[in-house]
């Protein structure tokens, strides 16, 4: 009988969660989770069980998600570009020193201080075109 | 000796891992409407059509079934 009575109490307890009480039936839960201590444990296992078995949401994208991905991808470009910045930058001074020596060396080399010689370009005399002239005349 | 190895596994497990056992091991008939009702969040009533059976049949197979469960994890619900 008492068993019975527990049934009872618990198919009422778990009515509750699925299907619409009426006020009495309200009413008797109320007063029985008030004064009955292990109705009122099976009411938390059950919660637990079914809190445990839900399954959640899916994941929603949420507010402003076409603004957090255009700020990830700028966030991930500007990255990009200060890499490459770094990278380059280690030889930009190596770069400098190399051409500034090149420059100097022509100009030692030519030993003038024209803008060609500095670039290591011929400068061709009119002898010197005369000359190569004259030396594919003889070679043909 | 299948059911002492069964206890046995049953001790190791935490109380999700026993929930989806016991839960796995319920009857076809109560696992449905659980399926439907507890996981998927279906209504009673959409249950109810989804499986052709009437209300009433929902919501006893669905006390059963959590009764089933609450008493199988009760050691570990506590």
């Amino acid at each position: 009988m008492m068993n019975e009575h527990f049934s009872e109490n618990d198919d009422l307890l778990l009515k509750s969660y699925d299907a619409p009480v009426t006020a009495r039936e309200r009413e008797l839960l109320s007063s029985l989770m008030q004064n009955d201590h292990a109705l009122r444990q099976q009411g938390d296992q059950y919660s637990r069980i079914r809190e445990l078995l839900l399954r959640p949401e899916p994941d929603s994208f949420g507010p402003f998600f076409a603004e957090r991905i255009m700020q990830q991808l700028k966030q991930r470009a500007s990255e990009i570009d200060y890499l490459i910045f770094f990278f380059f930058k280690k030889y930009q001074v190596l770069a400098i020193g190399v051409l500034v020596a090149l420059l100097i060396t022509n100009m030692l080399l030519t030993d003038q201080l024209t803008l060609k010689s500095l670039f290591g370009i011929d400068q061709q005399t009119t002898e010197d075109v005369f000359s190569i002239d004259l030396y594919k005349n003889l070679t043909e | 000796m299948d059911a002492a190895a069964g206890k046995g596994t049953e001790d190791t497990m935490d109380l999700n891992e026993q929930l989806n056992y016991e839960f796995g091991r319920l009857e076809p008939e109560f696992k449905a409407v659980a399926t439907l009702r507890l996981i998927e969040g279906y209504s009673t009533e959409e249950t109810s059509v989804m499986l052709d059976i009437p209300l009433g049949t929902v919501l006893s197979r669905l006390a059963r079934a959590q009764q089933k469960l609450r008493m199988a994890l009760s050691k570990k619900l506590k």
